[in-house]
């Protein structure tokens, strides 16, 4: 399946900062992406919680933005799982859920 | 539990609703991030009181800027997926209200309304809610009143949206 947004990740952003936004729906994902350009912040791109999961390992990032309701894996799921991987180490990356209106 | 403490059992330190405004989206990064707040920059013109002046306008632009910025690309894109998927997205509705399922009419009219907010047709989104309340009362009869109003604000919306599009 084509990931269009996988490649695009190395804007690091004019903040120096860059934040991981796991989101399954490629229009919100697009928004988001935007608006933290805007704001100067890089962006990394997961599209679902496994991925999300996978690349809080192996990319530093300042914050996690968690879609709840993805597929494959969940953002509460993966959550879970970043919070024991942390458990091993000292750190505690910032993770804001996106939820739907109401 | 609500889906606000499920978040927090769930090990997220906070939430926002999306989509969000920009200064939200600021705001919450800055709380969060230490240090992230003296390099951000949050770009000026974008004061929601201006925006709350535009109610009655078909397309309030100011509030299509504040969810998708000033990228013309962005902007094109959300454009061009609300006038590719609307008639569709009519059609299923109008189907639903005819077989009388209100558990699909909420479904579609939630989605249609996320959509509808961020191009910023906001008549739009107060139709949808509104069928969104009566399906769950499961008053047929309101939403096919509504489905009409709903039809006629949609020529609208499509039309400025058009016009819109490069």
């Amino acid at each position: 399946m084509p990931r269009p947004y996988a490649k695009d990740k190395l804007f690091s952003g004019s903040s120096g900062y860059r934040v991981l936004v796991a989101e399954d729906s490629q229009v919100l994902f697009k928004i988001i992406k935007a608006q933290l350009q805007q704001l100067g912040i890089g962006v990394d791109y997961a599209d679902n919680g496994f991925e999300a999961v996978r690349m809080f390992q192996t990319e530093e990032v300042a914050a996690i933005l968690m879609d709840c309701q993805m597929t494959i894996m969940d953002g509460y799921e993966a959550t879970g799982i970043i919070r024991a991987l942390e458990q091993k180490g000292s750190g505690h990356i910032p993770i804001i859920a996106m939820r739907p209106p109401h | 539990m609500n889906s606000r403490d499920n978040c927090l059992a769930a090990g997220m330190d906070d939430y926002i609703t999306k989509p969000c405004r920009l200064e939200t989206l600021a705001q919450i990064l800055e709380k969060w991030v230490p240090g992230l707040q003296a390099v951000i920059k949050l770009p000026v013109g974008t004061d929601p009181l201006a925006s709350a002046a535009q109610v009655d306008a078909v397309i309030d632009l100011e509030q299509l800027s504040a969810y998708v910025g000033d990228d013309e690309e962005v902007r094109q894109f959300v454009i061009t997926d609300y006038l590719k998927n609307s008639h569709e997205r009519i059609e299923s509705l109008r189907q639903a209200v005819i077989a009388k399922n209100g558990p699909e009419i909420k479904r579609l009219a939630h989605g249609f309304k996320a959509v509808n907010a961020f191009v910023g047709a906001r008549t739009m989104v107060d139709i949808l809610e509104k069928m969104e309340e009566y399906a769950l009362k499961e008053e047929f009869i309101e939403e096919e009143h509504l489905l009409v109003s709903l039809v006629k604000g949609h020529d609208r919306v499509y039309q400025a949206l058009v016009d819109l599009k490069q």
